[in-house]
């Protein structure tokens, strides 16, 4: 499969925020003020995760009437969502929500799951929690027939991979991790979350360099809207645990994964400790190619609480 | 007669098929495939001799044995899976015209020298009578052949929805193919070949038929037409009378008379038995106890430490709850009903791993998929209790064995690469990540205690070709009674997947908050 019309879009739009700054990557704004970079709320997950895209300047900014989305969240493990190793049901739910107030025509739920798709889906609640919202489709993808091969714009060594075919087609794109670390990459957020969206994962610990990798996936696999879970963080052990769960009842969003994941980075207690975002390769690296900023005391915060 | 048999042969087939069908996830416990391969004479008097016990299925056979005494071989032309199977392949391979070639009535002696193989094969303690029981056979075929090849035509053309996510493959189905496929063949060239002159099971049940208390009865005028020998499975002699235990009690004979003399009733006629002669039965008993020798010979065996002479495999490592190997090879039937039960087709039939004496028994395969934490399908659909039925929070603890890291091959270790997919993969947190001086990332040790031997993290390793990380079957705990999780407390496991925070703290000593490096995965 050659490049889509979204794809095409994507990779314009870019260009045009590597030049611009922090531009918003959807359409022209109709807001009189100008929306934050990033939004940081506390609460419960529900309202946090409303309250966030709200900030941000409502769902109607990223989804149009008739649109399709793809919402990634992290449901990868069979784990319960107290283990924090996958996004709060409630988190996911409520972006399923938001999408279909919006009008959206189609809301899929979709990753590539590490473990088995039935456990995952069932364990992780997230299923469970959209199933009341009728029309909202949560799958996990793990057959090669459901990605089509597809070549990154832009990147030097990682230039194509199999990327989920519904992902393709889709008009939106939302991720939806929760906090994490992880074990080879520091951390696990929306950055790292888009390798749920390809095949083809182990080339990306052989064959290539994992961490430049995973920013060259975000040219191609880059998410209209970021909305990290952190109401609650696994500080260790990640991505899969038993680790430390801390307690955070806070919900980020921006339209800059990299900012997003920053944010987060910088907000977390990894072990412990307080760590920064450039310690984390991804995202240094794709701040240093312009894909997005961890420069976040530089950018427009908005912080509340409901 | 006629249409009561069919019904009834249609009816068990597809209650057969059924059970194939169900032995697979949720539907595990509706699926009547274990009670049904329990009904084999056969497998249940192997496992008696092999281990003087009374093995699972007393029940089934019991009314098995009691309705042959009363009816004859009613399940060989009523019940039998493979017999219908058989019968069906003849039915749509008939000739159009000519004669079927004949095979001379002698050979039914074979059935009952392939039994006396077997039982003398048992005597000695090698249960192989799996090479010849019928329910054993049929489970094979259908679930290890039939369903597997439906999916994959079907999966490539009609209904992919109808079959799982990745496709099922069987090792070794090379070896079905001719077992099953011989079996099949021989139909074609002579109807119910093998139940005439070879199943071993059919003989057991003419053994019994022969005293049976309803057989096949021809009235006086009988003109000797010979019309009925045309049409009978298993020959009708020249005199009209059927030879003792060979009767079906099918009934085909019955629409065929036009004098309508033929019955069922009290103590009908027959001729003499084809029981073997002398030699033949001395042959057979040789030809056993060769065979109890012979399968446990092999150069890709070595001694097992339980048993002692017991040869085990290398890479010896079985579905979780299987019994002690010796016990295990007694009881396992190589039915398939765990291969075909394994959502990640994590299990496949052995071949020559283990000399002959492991031949179709169930092998976990890591590379293949994992042992899925919550899964406890395998033992559930055991018929005989090979591999033990345990519930999920001992079925944790039977540990299959434990994952060897091999650094020369590993991303991390040799190749400075950000890996660690098998810590990913882990469900018992047991790889530990760890800085070491001169490495460059932190690298992946296995905390063998809390390693249940489930082989995600070697079914994820992506190196290329064989992983870098393996199972091997050291420390599994193989036990036939008894909690798997006490005795692996007493011996110091410590396998979990719950979450706690102490056990998560102490999981990675070396990037402690205050060691001074980063935690795993960070860069400076
Ligand atoms: S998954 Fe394989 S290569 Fe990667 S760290 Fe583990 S053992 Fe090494």
């Amino acid at each position: 499969m050659s490049l889509d019309r979204r794809t095409f879009l994507k990779w314009q739009a870019a260009t045009a925020l590597s030049l611009a700054g922090s531009c918003a990557a959807g359409p022209l704004s109709v807001w009189a003020q100008k929306p934050p970079d990033l939004a940081v709320i506390q609460g419960g997950p529900e309202a946090a995760t409303r309250a966030a895209v709200e900030a941000l300047g409502g769902m109607g900014r990223f989804v149009r009437p008739g649109q399709r989305v793809v919402i990634k969240p992290n449901m990868s493990f069979d784990n319960p969502p107290e283990m924090a190793t996958t996004t709060h049901p409630a988190v996911v739910s409520t972006l399923v929500a938001l999408c279909q107030e919006a009008g959206a025509d189609t809301v899929m739920v979709r990753d590539h799951t590490l473990r088995g798709v039935e456990q995952c889906l069932e364990h992780t609640g997230i299923r469970e929690a959209c199933q009341p919202l009728s029309g909202s489709d949560v799958r996990g993808v793990n057959v090669p027939d459901g990605f089509a091969p597809t070549s990154i714009p832009g990147a030097t060594h990682y230039t194509e991979t199999a990327v989920m075919g519904e992902v393709l087609e889709a008009d939106v794109l939302i991720a939806a991790p929760v906090a994490k670390h992880h074990g080879s990459t520091g951390v696990s957020l929306s950055m790292k979350g888009m390798m749920g969206l390809i095949y083809n994962r182990g080339e990306l610990h052989w064959r290539y360099n994992l961490h430049t990798a995973i920013a060259d996936l975000m040219r191609l696999l880059r998410a209209d809207l970021t909305v990290i879970d952190v109401t609650r963080a696994l500080t260790t052990n990640g991505p899969s645990g038993p680790g430390e769960v801390k307690q955070m009842d806070t919900v980020v969003a921006s339209t800059d994964m990299v900012a997003a994941d920053a944010q987060v980075v910088s907000m977390v207690p990894w072990y412990g400790r307080n760590i920064t975002p450039d310690k984390v390769e991804h995202i240094r690296v794709a701040h240093e190619w312009g894909l997005g900023r961890l420069d976040i005391d530089n950018l427009h915060l908005h912080r509340a609480a409901v | 007669m006629n249409r009561i048999r069919r019904w009834s042969q249609a009816g068990f087939l597809i209650l057969f098929l059924a059970g194939v069908a169900l032995a697979f996830g949720a539907f595990v416990p509706w699926s009547p495939l274990a009670a049904f391969i329990r009904l084999d004479p056969l497998l249940f008097l192997g496992q008696a001799v092999t281990r003087l016990d009374w093995p699972p299925g007393l029940l089934q056979v019991g009314v098995l044995v009691g309705v042959t005494l009363f009816l004859g071989r009613i399940f060989c032309s009523h019940v039998c899976p493979l017999g219908t199977t058989l019968a069906l392949v003849a039915w749509l391979t008939r000739a159009k015209r000519g004669k079927r070639f004949q095979p001379p009535e002698t050979w039914r002696r074979g059935k009952y020298v392939v039994l006396i193989a077997l039982i003398v094969a048992a005597f000695w303690g090698v249960n192989l009578t799996h090479w010849g029981a019928p329910l054993s056979l049929a489970t094979r075929l259908y679930a290890l052949v039939v369903w597997p090849f439906v999916q994959f035509v079907s999966d490539n053309t009609v209904l992919p929805g109808l079959t799982p996510p990745e496709l099922v493959r069987v090792a070794h189905s090379g070896a079905l193919l001719v077992l099953l496929g011989g079996i099949l063949g021989l139909s074609v060239l002579v109807p119910r070949f093998w139940c005439r002159y070879l199943c071993p099971a059919g003989a057991l049940l003419a053994f019994l038929g022969r005293w049976s208390l309803v057989r096949r009865g021809v009235g006086e005028h009988c003109t000797h037409c010979g019309r009925c020998a045309q049409q009978c499975p298993v020959g009708i002699g020249e005199d009209g009378a059927v030879a003792a235990g060979e009767c079906l009690n099918c009934g085909l004979c019955v629409a065929q008379c036009p004098e309508e003399v033929i019955g069922f009733q009290t103590g009908g006629q027959q001729r003499a038995p084809f029981w073997p002669r002398r030699r033949q039965a001395l042959g057979a008993a040789l030809a056993g106890t060769a065979a109890a020798f012979f399968a446990g010979t092999g150069l890709w065996a070595y001694r097992g430490e339980r048993e002692k002479g017991q040869p085990v495999a290398e890479t010896l490592v079985r579905p979780p709850g299987a019994l002690p190997e010796g016990a295990f090879l007694d009881r396992c039937v190589r039915c398939g009903a765990c291969l075909r039960a394994c959502p990640t087709n994590m299990l496949h039939p052995q071949w020559g791993e283990q000399s002959g004496l492991g031949a179709f028994a169930p092998l976990a395969v890591a590379r293949r998929g994992p042992c899925e934490a919550r899964c406890t399908a395998c033992g559930e659909v055991c018929p005989t209790g090979a591999i033990r039925s345990l519930p999920l929070t001992e079925k944790l603890w039977a540990k299959m064995g434990t994952a060897r890291l091999l650094p020369s091959k590993c991303l991390a270790w040799e190749w400075d690469r950000s890996c660690l997919v098998c810590d990913e993969a882990c469900p018992f947190g047991a790889i530990d990540l760890r800085r070491e001086p001169g490495q460059k990332v932190a690298v992946p040790y296995v905390l063998e205690d809390r390693c249940t031997g489930c082989g995600a993290c070697e079914h994820a390793c992506p190196v290329q070709g064989q992983a870098a990380i393996q199972v091997t079957p050291m420390g599994a705990l193989r036990l036939d009674s008894g909690s798997f999780r006490q005795r692996g407390r007493q011996l110091g496991l410590d396998i979990s997947r719950t979450h706690d925070k102490d056990r998560a703290l102490s999981s990675d000593p070396h990037s402690a908050p205050d060691s001074g490096q980063l935690p795993p995965g960070f860069s400076s």
